[in-house]
């Protein structure tokens, strides 16, 4: 009988090439993706079978969070800087050069714009989350909402309009937006939703 | 050649030599781990949460256009009231006026609500001769839930359903839509069929 031959088998697996994959990979998906933005309220969307995707610029998202507070936020920095500069001066309201700054870096809020420049000195997120933020005023009377929707498409007239609505918020909140826009000739617009997949629907 | 080679090992302390078993090689597998877990951590919380969006269009409020809102056939529509605790109280609008009858269906069962509006398709494409005609009209109770709203806003393409709308809700149709809320008989009816759909 020949001898039986025994390969010799090494304990030590090649993680080189492994390791060079990992970090390779990593490299892309830091560098491609974008990180979830800082919003001043968490809203829960509901799903949908719509595959729309929203477009990643030229938006004005309308947040309505569980309680029915309003939220506004448009995506580009240099209209947000516009559009601070020029509700300010309709209102009435100064702020500081660095209040400023920090508003042209805040994705969404919600507070009467006479808090604004109290809200934008609460740089840190601690002190951003102590915050109340109760919504900006949409009633008949003082409709900042319907002015702050109304400058931003004065400044920008491509923006589109996102509502992105809480799953467990009242309707009529969500009516009341609705109603704005259509008062402002926008009667067009769109509902942010996620995707319904099988395991939530 | 798994590790890394780390035979230049020098930096003796305190001038003691000690004869090393000179390892020269370093495990990468900490490191493949490590860098996989942070792919996973980024596939997950980055690219996977992409936000669709649903199209609406509403019509304008111009006073002017108000004047020439089309008259429709009442047995082309059907009105779809979104009450609260997931629940759809529906009804066919009927010529002359009779106060109809409401019904309740359990709107977290897709099937149920698609039953809804494609028997009335049915009905409506008997009558006039096209699915297409029938109308829905969907309102909403002030207690109603944004969730439901996009329900069945979504149920519409679903459906095939061209013709929709979210309008005001009539003074009548909420009275009787609260009217039902505290009815006790129809309370049971509709958990009777919630349990078998």
């Amino acid at each position: 009988m020949p001898k039986i031959k025994i390969k010799r088998k090494s304990t030590a697996i090649d993680m080189t090439a492994m390791c060079d994959v990992a970090f390779l990979l990593l490299t892309f998906f830091m560098l491609t993706s974008k990180f979830k933005a800082q919003e001043a309220v968490t809203v829960d969307m509901p799903a949908s079978r719509s595959e729309l995707s929203i477009p990643d610029k030229d938006i004005m998202i309308i947040s309505v969070d569980k309680d029915g507070k309003v939220f506004f936020g448009v995506d580009n920095q240099n209209v947000r800087a516009e559009l601070l500069d020029s509700m300010s001066a309709a209102y009435g309201v100064t702020l500081t050069p660095a209040q400023k700054k920090t508003f042209i870096f805040t994705e969404n809020f919600g507070v009467d714009i006479r808090q604004l420049p109290q809200l934008m000195d609460a740089t840190n997120e601690k002190k951003l989350q102590q915050f109340p933020q109760a919504g900006i005023p949409m009633d008949t009377v003082n409709n900042q909402l319907g002015d702050w929707i109304l400058k931003a498409r004065y400044i920008n007239p491509k923006m589109r309009i996102a509502i992105k609505g809480d799953r467990l918020t009242d309707v009529p909140a969500v009516n009341r937006v609705i109603e704005i826009l259509q008062e402002r000739k926008t009667n067009r617009f769109n509902l942010i939703t996620t995707l319904k997949t099988e395991s939530n629907k | 050649m798994a590790e890394l080679d780390t035979s230049s090992s020098g930096g003796h302390k305190g001038g003691k030599k000690r004869a090393k078993k000179s390892p020269g090689r370093v495990d990468l597998t900490a490191m493949v781990d490590l860098g996989f877990l942070l792919i996973t951590f980024f596939m997950l919380t980055t690219t996977m949460n992409k936000p669709k969006a649903m199209d609406i269009v509403m019509p304008s409020k111009d006073k002017i256009l108000q004047e020439e809102i089309p008259e429709v056939a009442a047995s082309k529509v059907l009105n779809l009231i979104i009450g609260k605790e997931d629940k759809l109280y529906w009804y066919e609008s009927v010529d002359g006026g009779v106060p109809p009858q409401m019904e309740i269906a359990d709107l977290t069962n897709p099937m149920e609500i698609e039953k809804v509006i494609i028997e009335k398709q049915k009905k409506v494409a008997a009558k006039w001769g096209n699915a297409n005609e029938m109308i829905a009209l969907i309102k909403t109770m002030p207690d109603a839930k944004y969730k439901n709203l996009v329900f069945i806003l979504d149920e519409m393409p679903v459906t095939k359903t061209g013709k929709y709308a979210i309008v005001e809700l009539a003074k009548p149709e909420q009275a009787m839509v609260e009217q039902l809320y505290s009815d006790p008989n129809f309370k049971n009816q509709t958990e009777g069929s919630t349990t078998n759909p």
